[in-house]
């Protein structure tokens, strides 16, 4: 990489080279995958999708861009506020929120066309507020206090997605238990937790598999209930139609994939270019195209540790690790979900998938997580610049 | 950095390569899942997922149409809808469904009064909470009723977002009601008869398949693959029945039958000359004590004949040169007995001795058989070679076909005794159907060439003549045409002065026979003191001197105390030799030799199909404004006309159809007003032919739930 690259692109190359690759491949399989939706939403000009997302994708960037020029530090500051207002917000969505597939995600942003989803930024900003918190708190952190206080928040935010996003709320909860567990909360505790949130979901899912959801219409349980029963090989009624799609596509990719634009399965699959974004890559792409997509995310987890590694400051070590578990994690149930391995959820591959603020607030992920690297890189260099000195 | 810093840090990195080896492991168990299932899709899972998402669709062939022989449509098959709500179509929100719902069920309400607004709505949201995704709202309508739900609320949407949508088929649609209803025939859990069975595989056409991929959930599309085959529509065939005939005929017959309370019966028409069938109509007396076309007699019923069959008799003796016109043979005053059997005149003689004619005239039992016994007991062979020879013995070829068989007594046979010849040659000891006996008359109203009946003269394909059926001769000389003209005159004097003489006319001449015949009731025989049943037949053609049909009636079982052929089928016969007569031999129309266009009467109407024609004949036209239209909501603008107060200045005036308004229908044709009325979501039954005379409810009545419309058709 060339030095006016380094110069003005400051942080971990991998991360950055991650960001790239997913954006291309991303571009890529959201071109091919809106077809069927151009033809009946926009009239069959397939190109409007592409340019729209590429678009989305290009401010999306540029808000990365400038998140990573701010001193992470500021973050620390702000996460409590933006927490609370996230919370707002997700109180909002639930009183006034739109429906898209039936569920109420989304606030509508009036002029704009774009609806703005609160459970991306909630999910940032709790990831920063338990990153703050159990770094103030590293002195103490055996306390019962910090499991309780860190817990209630999560629950909140949590407790508020769960309504409308099950997927999401599970794996917010699994990204802030994971990020309480690496910031050595109690390992007692963590045990409680983990089991008890075990318990939790095989509750949920015997509750769900049992109970009679006629007259429910009005919200997801119905929709949990099926896509469990679904997942547990009960017939939908339609062949379990997505999920055998989803595994079609998988399976005819092979190893170097149909070749861009030729997924068949784009045409059978229900959100081609958000929820089944994975299968789409695999089908045209082969398991070289689904492997690099993983890779990436697992490089992108594995830098995050380098920068867990090497920060001087526990704050920005959980805040990197947490915000490139969320996205991760988010990833990989994505592509269970692909291939079969989970239930069908509405997750998303950040930065892949087609999708407005989502891409937005995960941009501004990667940009958080690039300033931390980015301050590390300048705080080693500081410290090698006071060595030459010292030596001098 | 302190101790505790240190260990802190080791404690945050050792958990922090614990989480990342975890989500390592969830990252290469998915690309082995991807893996497996790439390997691990052998064939069987494969072809499981191919037929979980595609599936072959057989598309329904268009039915092929029946016309009468003047291209009236008798049958048809029209393209007709059913409508479908799927409750829970993806795209129907919640608020879409509330909010419309109201008006969707007021609008279906108009349309489909069996429910009223809130009935309906009630049952829509029913169904919605049920969940249903396939619910028939509405049946059998029309294209311009599809037009129009595609205006209303929800339905607008379309399919995806509103959930409505339509299934097209073929309804099979008859446009003479009970006339020539078993001859035309109809399908009835997937058997057919009469004409619709006898021309099924023609008619049927042949269905084509199509793959289909799905798509999403319940939507499918077509995808094109080698095997797809497109439907390829059935052939129309062109009979020979006139519809206006068949008309006569079954009324008149319906009426006889009524008079007598008899169990069944039937009449052919034939047209002398070729043999082509103008009309066939059987009916049999329902429990209500109301005539339907049940079965078809006039070809499957094979009965004794009786005295009709004496004209066999009459052709051996004639043939065979065995006597003259003058012979005469004692009929024993009426009474004789031969063997076990009595043999009784039904007219007692006025004198002793019978020339053939007379026997013929008075249809004298006695005088007949002692005729035939007299020149044929020594070889009766050579007289049952007659009833071989005109093919009585064997099922006639027809259109319709039969599924029993004739019999006539033979001497080789084991049953035949002494007294089998002069049974036979007054018509018992044999079996024979009303479609024989008519051939055998039309053989003698013919000169002796003995015509093949049909009643099916073109075979079409979707416009195009495929094949026409000429006239066909089974038998040039079947009898000589000096016996032909012989017997034509004794059949005359027979309606003259014997036996039928009560349907005697000036008009035009006769000839014909009559025939009563005591039914055989199984084992038990015919001499069943109090039941004794009868069947009661005429056979002739007419105008005698230059035959141009031949009708058969047969009535069975008359009921009301009188039996026969003379009192009970004869006055049928001649109920419809006289308006055949009037409406078809006496009025000979001249054709028209015009140069320029002439503008032909235009009865009100189809819009769209008069202009065609008038086009096509060379004339243009134009359509009239209606001042008075304006303020009042016009249903269907233009796409019917009334032209009777400028017809000919060939300007179109257009019907006025008011919304929940009867139109008036009068002077349209069938068609035109069971379309109309099929457009305005009506239900109509209707009677007699021609053209539509009076209609209840009135014209411009205001129509709700009583949604019936009868008509009453008069030609014109």
């Amino acid at each position: 990489m060339n030095t006016q690259f380094t110069s003005r692109f400051k942080g971990d190359k991998w991360i950055w080279f991650v960001i790239i690759i997913l954006s291309l491949i991303g571009i890529l399989a959201v071109y091919s995958a809106t077809g069927t939706l151009a033809y009946s939403k926009q009239g069959g000009n397939t190109e409007w999708y592409f340019l729209r997302h590429t678009g989305f994708l290009l401010i999306g960037l540029g808000l990365l861009y400038l998140t990573h020029l701010i001193p992470f530090s500021y973050y620390s500051r702000i996460s409590q506020i933006f927490l609370w207002i996230s919370i707002g917000l997700l109180i909002l969505t639930l009183v006034i929120g739109s429906e898209i597939n039936n569920a109420t995600r989304v606030i509508p942003i009036p002029g704009l066309g774009i609806t703005f989803q609160p459970s991306d930024m909630a999910k940032l900003f709790l990831v920063m507020y338990i990153s703050r918190y159990l770094s103030k708190n590293q002195e103490e952190i055996d306390s019962p206090k910090v499991f309780w206080v860190t817990l209630v928040y999560i629950l909140i935010v949590v407790g508020l997605i769960a309504p409308e996003n099950l997927s999401t709320s599970l794996v917010v909860f699994l990204t802030a238990g994971l990020l309480m567990f690496i910031g050595r909360v109690n390992f007692k505790y963590m045990m409680y937790l983990s089991l008890s949130g075990l318990g939790l979901i095989s509750l949920l899912v015997v509750v769900l598999l049992n109970i009679n959801t006629d007259g429910m219409e009005g919200n997801r349980i119905p929709t949990w209930k099926k896509r469990i029963e679904t997942f547990m090989g009960k017939d939908d009624g339609q062949g379990n139609y997505q999920q055998l799609q989803s595994k079609i596509a998988v399976a005819t990719g092979g190893v170097f994939g149909k070749g861009p634009g030729n997924s068949t399965q784009r045409n059978y699959l229900p959100h081609p270019y958000s929820d089944f974004i994975y299968a789409i890559i695999v089908e045209e792409y082969g398991l070289l195209g689904g492997l690099i997509v993983t890779g990436c995310f697992l490089i992108l987890v594995y830098r995050c540790l380098k920068i867990v590694v090497e920060s001087p400051r526990a704050f920005g070590a959980l805040v990197a690790m947490g915000l490139g578990l969320s996205m991760s994690l988010q990833a990989f149930v994505n592509m269970g979900v692909a291939v079969g391995m989970l239930p069908v959820t509405g997750l998303t591959i950040p930065l892949v998938s087609m999708g407005g603020t989502s891409l937005f607030m995960n941009s501004i992920g990667f940009g958080i997580i690039l300033g931390i690297s980015k301050y590390i890189e300048e705080e080693k260099q500081q410290q090698a610049e006071a060595l030459h000195a010292n030596i001098a | 950095m302190s101790k505790t810093k240190v260990n802190s840090r080791k404690v945050i990195l050792v958990r922090a390569y614990i989480v990342f080896a975890l989500l390592f492991v969830f990252a290469v168990s998915i690309i082995i899942t991807a893996v497996k299932l790439q390997l691990g899709t052998d064939d069987k899972f494969r072809k499981e997922l191919s037929a979980k998402n595609t599936r072959v669709v057989e598309i329904e062939a268009l039915r092929g149409n029946i016309y009468a022989d003047d291209g009236n449509l008798l049958a048809t098959s029209v393209p007709k809808y059913d409508v479908i709500f799927d409750l829970r179509a993806d795209g129907l929100t919640t608020k879409v469904f509330v909010g419309k719902i109201d008006s969707f069920s007021l609008m279906m309400s108009q349309m489909f009064p069996e429910r009223n607004a809130s009935d309906w709505k009630e049952h829509l949201l029913k169904h919605r909470d049920k969940r249903t995704r396939y619910l028939k709202i509405a049946k059998d309508i029309g294209f311009e009723q599809v037009k129009a739900i595609k205006t209303w609320p929800i339905a607008r949407l379309g399919k995806f977002e509103g959930g409505i949508w339509y299934e097209e088929k073929g309804k099979r649609m008859y446009f003479m009601g009970e006339l020539a209803k078993r001859t035309i025939g109809y399908i009835k859990d997937k058997t057919a008869v009469g004409l619709e069975g006898a021309f099924d595989t023609m008619l049927r056409g042949k269905n084509g398949s199509q793959m289909q991929q799905r798509m999403s959930g319940q939507t499918w599309r077509p995808i094109q693959v080698g095997n797809n085959r497109s439907a390829v529509n059935g052939k129309d065939i062109v009979t020979t029945l006139d519809v206006r005939i068949q008309d006569i005929a079954q009324y008149a017959l319906q009426k006889g039958l009524e008079a007598e309370s008899a169990d069944h019966g039937c009449v052919i028409v034939m047209e002398s000359k070729t043999g082509a069938i103008k009309a066939m109509s059987n009916l049999k007396r329902g429990e209500d004590g109301q005539y339907y076309e049940a079965q078809n007699y006039a070809v499957s019923e094979f009965t004794e004949p009786g005295s009709t069959f004496k004209l066999l008799s009459a052709i051996a003796l004639l043939e065979d040169g065995k006597i003259s016109t003058t012979d005469t043979v004692d009929n024993s005053w009426g009474k004789w007995k031969w063997y076990d059997m009595k043999l009784e005149d039904a007219v007692k003689p006025k004198k002793r001795y019978y020339t053939l004619s007379e026997c013929l005239q008075y249809s004298s039992n006695v005088g007949t058989s002692k005729f035939v016994m007299q020149h044929y007991k020594k070889d009766p062979k050579k007289f049952t070679q007659h009833a071989s020879d005109l093919g009585l013995h064997i099922k006639p070829k027809f259109d319709i076909p039969s599924s029993s068989s004739p019999s006539i007594a033979t001497p080789n046979q084991s049953g035949w005794s002494g007294t089998s010849l002069p049974s036979l040659s007054i018509g018992y000891s044999s079996k024979i159907s009303p479609m024989q006996t008519l051939m055998l008359y039309n053989t003698i109203a013919n000169q002796g060439k003995m015509m093949q009946p049909y009643m099916v003269k073109e075979i079409r394909h979707e416009g195009q003549t495929l094949s026409k059926i000429e006239p066909q001769v089974i038998n040039e000389k079947a009898v000589s045409p000096k016996t032909a003209a012989t017997l034509t005159q004794m059949l005359v004097q027979v309606v003259d002065n014997g036996t039928a003489n009560g349907i005697k006319t000036d008009n035009y001449k006769i000839a014909g026979k009559t025939g009563t015949a005591w039914l055989s009731q199984g084992k038990s025989g015919y001499n069943q003191e109090n039941n004794r049943q009868f069947q009661a037949s005429f056979a002739g053609f007419f105008p005698a001197n230059n035959p141009q049909y031949t009708i058969v009636v047969v009535v069975n079982n008359p009921r009301s105390g009188r039996y026969s052929g003379s009192q009970i089928a004869a006055p049928i016969f001649k109920n419809i030799s006289d308006r055949i007569y009037s409406t078809h031999i006496r009025v000979q129309p001249t054709p028209q030799t015009a140069s320029l266009p002439q503008v032909p009467g235009i009865l009100k109407g189809d819009a769209a199909k008069t202009k065609w024609v008038l086009n096509e004949i060379g004339i243009s036209s134009q359509m009239l404004q209606d001042s008075q239209t304006k303020n009042e909501q016009v249903l269907f603008p233009g796409q019917y006309i009334d032209p009777s107060k400028e017809a000919h200045s060939v300007k179109l005036k257009p019907v006025k159809i008011k919304e929940n308004t009867l139109p008036d229908l009068s002077g349209m044709g069938l068609r035109d007003a069971l379309k109309l009325l099929s457009d305005l979501g009506l239900k109509a039954s209707y009677s007699g032919y021609g053209r539509v005379s009076d209609q209840a409810p009135a014209p411009n009545t205001k129509i709700g739930a009583n949604n019936e419309v009868v008509l009453i058709l008069k030609p014109y």
